[in-house]
């Protein structure tokens, strides 16, 4: 039985459909990443956006280092702004996910904490 | 449906489920926060290649519910976002298994349905926080879904054949 995970197509010819949807995938996403890249490089002055569900609770401007706490639907979330960048340093949310994403520093880039509906990013100029 | 046919889906759920739960136990390794193998749906594949699309989902289906009430998430978030990429992810890779033709592999198709299941989870989670913030990590997933989705696709593709070669000498 010749089976199609082989690499082969039922009449026997290399599947090359794969390697044009994995060509296809990575295109996609690295110029998405350079769209990023680019988009976030321009190096104006940069502000420090917390919104909770719909409200912004935080606009401010990135040079105002510290710890910043908020609340959402299951409690006070902490993040903590320091030279290195933004970053989560405590939740209620059960799987800890928005403090595994780390760091961030550039403009276009979040820290999401979706069961708390917590949203961190950095803007560039006050919205 | 036959007797055979409902206990062969029940095995196949109670496995996939299996999977489910034991995932949340094994530790990846850390690339991308959130990230996930998604063992139970090698299980789905597997249904998709040697079964067919209806069976496949059902199996997804009963999966997602069943996983969401054994690990206590029922309802929850991640319940919806497990949820929503098991539909979706099954009804595009059976699709294309279907346009296709065989110029698609199984791992090609489980690549498929393992960016259509991050896609979607993307999409979900960017409607409950009502922000759009979440896209940021598209390219990311974008390439995650490369790997998993060749594993998943290369361990569906052997397992169809022993299951294919079991169910003969059952039958």
């Amino acid at each position: 039985m010749r089976s199609d995970w082989e690499g082969r197509s039922r009449a026997g010819r290399p599947v090359t459909l794969d390697a044009v949807l994995i060509f296809l995938l990575l295109s996609v996403a690295a110029s998405l990443l350079l769209v990023q890249k680019l988009a976030s490089s321009s190096g104006t002055s940069q502000f420090l956006v917390v919104e909770c569900g719909t409200a912004q609770v935080y606009n401010t401007p990135w040079d105002d280092k510290g710890v910043y706490t908020f609340s959402g639907p299951l409690g006070e979330s902490r993040l903590e702004l320091t030279e290195a960048g933004a970053r989560m340093v405590s939740s209620p949310c059960p799987d800890k996910i928005c403090i595994e994403m780390g760091i961030i520093d550039r403009p276009g880039q979040a820290v999401v904490c979706i069961p708390n509906r917590i949203v961190i990013r950095v803007s560039r100029g006050r919205e | 449906m036959s007797t055979f046919k409902l206990v062969y889906l029940a095995v196949l759920t109670s496995l996939a489920l299996g999977l489910h739960a034991f995932e949340a136990y094994l530790p990846v390794p850390y690339l991308f926060p959130g990230a996930k193998l998604g063992l139970a749906n090698i299980v789905a594949l597997y249904t998709l290649a040697s079964i067919g699309l209806s069976e496949a989902l059902l199996v997804n289906v009963l999966r997602s519910v069943l996983g969401g009430m054994v690990s206590g998430t029922f309802l929850n978030i991640g319940f919806f976002l497990s949820f929503s990429g098991a539909v979706t992810s099954i009804l595009v890779m059976g699709l294309l298994q279907k346009a296709a033709r065989g110029a698609l592999s199984l791992m090609g198709v489980s690549i498929a349905g393992a960016v259509t299941h991050n896609v979607t989870q993307l999409l979900v989670a960017s409607l409950i926080l009502r922000h759009a913030g979440l896209f940021f990590y598209l390219p990311y997933l974008l390439f995650f879904a490369i790997p998993t989705g060749m594993f998943v696709g290369f361990v569906a593709g052997k397992l169809k054949d022993i299951g294919a070669r079991l169910v003969n000498s059952l039958t």
